[in-house]
């Protein structure tokens, strides 16, 4: 009974989404119907920002970054990345309200592979760390950003984890460092939206442009945005592997 | 004729069956994961144009806008999908340790079971 349900409901689901996506919605590749950018003005028709007006006098008139995916997301829709950065927090903080016990860690087993495999990852997680900087602190000039760059990092330390076992990882980031960086980018983000009242621009528009539209540090606000953010996703992530892993006692 | 939307079909449809008929919570965590990265998929199709090129403006493009606005895909899918897949994360390892902390009390993670057992 409830799988002939299960099925009828699916095929019918998959019929709405057949007739949805052949009939009404563009067919693949079609995009180019309107072009991204208006040529006059340099704007987003989709978005109504012009994206490369980045000078000091008028800031929130652009978003001021050749990325315009960071853009997008740090410009834009920065009220939106807020709210979800809160999810990650939120999320965080059920899994370890819900799997953590006080002392599980002391009683996770030392585990480790073998020497080969130690070897290997103490080799690979410096670079690993640093391309996960790069990925952050260059994510509004290449592709990338805070999220990507900050699940790198995590991973980055997730590698160790397996090869050493749970306590040693522990040892060299702990619960409370991980928690210390997740709530201080939470911080940090507010504080920058908030700063955008005092430089004459909405809660967490863009600010802080110097030089040219490319340079390095040519959006500030963005920059310590992305690494705020790095921080969060980088904490959370650990905190999630490392609560998820000792409520099974560390096999 | 490309693949991608009745790949997007297929995920959604696989998805919504797997979460309504099986009858183990972490067979349903996956379902709900396959779900997930049609919409993903579905989303970043629908801003995907022939031959795009992803919409970064290098210096040196600074002077021809015309030639980015043709070629560039649409950056908002891009963006909502960035934010959507971290959501996806935060919502796998949330019902994941729901599913630890039910077997804990309950002793099982078949949500049929654990409804016979309130009774």
């Amino acid at each position: 009974m409830q799988e002939k349900f299960a099925l009828s409901l699916a095929v019918i689901v998959g019929l709405f989404l057949i007739l949805a996506l052949y009939s009404g919605a563009p067919s693949f590749g079609s995009f180019p119907d309107r072009p991204l950018l208006d040529t006059e003005d340099n704007t987003i028709p989709s978005i109504g920002f012009p994206i490369l007006e980045g000078a000091p006098e008028k800031p929130p008139d652009g978003l001021g970054v050749p990325n315009v995916v960071t853009g997008v997301l740090w410009g834009y829709r920065a009220y939106d990345t807020m709210g979800e950065a809160t999810v990650l927090f939120t999320s965080v903080v059920g899994v370890i309200m819900l799997g953590s016990h006080t002392g599980m860690l002391s009683l996770c087993k030392v585990v480790g592979m073998t020497v080969i495999v130690k070897t290997v990852a103490s080799l690979l997680t410096p670079f690993l760390f640093l391309f996960g900087g790069y990925i952050v602190l260059y994510g509004h000039l290449t592709p990338g950003g805070g999220f990507p760059g900050g699940v790198i990092i995590a991973a980055a330390m997730t590698i160790i984890l397996l090869a050493y076992g749970v306590r040693f990882a522990c040892s060299r980031i702990g619960f409370i460092p991980c928690e210390m960086g997740e709530e201080l980018g939470a911080i940090m983000i507010v504080v920058i939206g908030i700063a955008g009242f005092f430089t004459g621009t909405y809660f967490l528009q863009p600010w802080a442009f110097f030089g040219e539209l490319g340079d390095l540090l040519s959006n500030v606000k963005i920059i310590i945005l992305n690494f705020a953010v790095g921080l969060k996703v980088a904490g959370g992530m650990l905190l999630i592997i490392y609560t998820l892993l000792t409520s099974f006692g560390g096999e | 004729m490309s693949l991608n939307y009745p790949v997007v079909v297929l995920l959604i449809v696989l998805g919504i069956y797997c979460i309504l008929s099986k009858r183990n919570l972490i067979k349903i965590v996956i379902g709900l994961s396959i779900m997930t990265d049609g919409v993903h998929l579905l989303l970043i199709s629908l801003g995907y144009r022939v031959d795009g090129i992803a919409p970064i403006v290098p210096r040196a493009m600074l002077e021809n806008f015309s030639e980015i606005a043709e070629r560039a895909v649409d950056p908002v899918p891009q963006a909502l999908v960035l934010t959507s897949i971290v959501i996806n994360v935060c919502i796998l390892a949330l019902a994941l340790s729901l599913t630890i902390h039910t077997f804990r009390n309950y002793g099982t993670i078949n949500p049929y079971k654990i409804n016979e057992l309130k009774e």
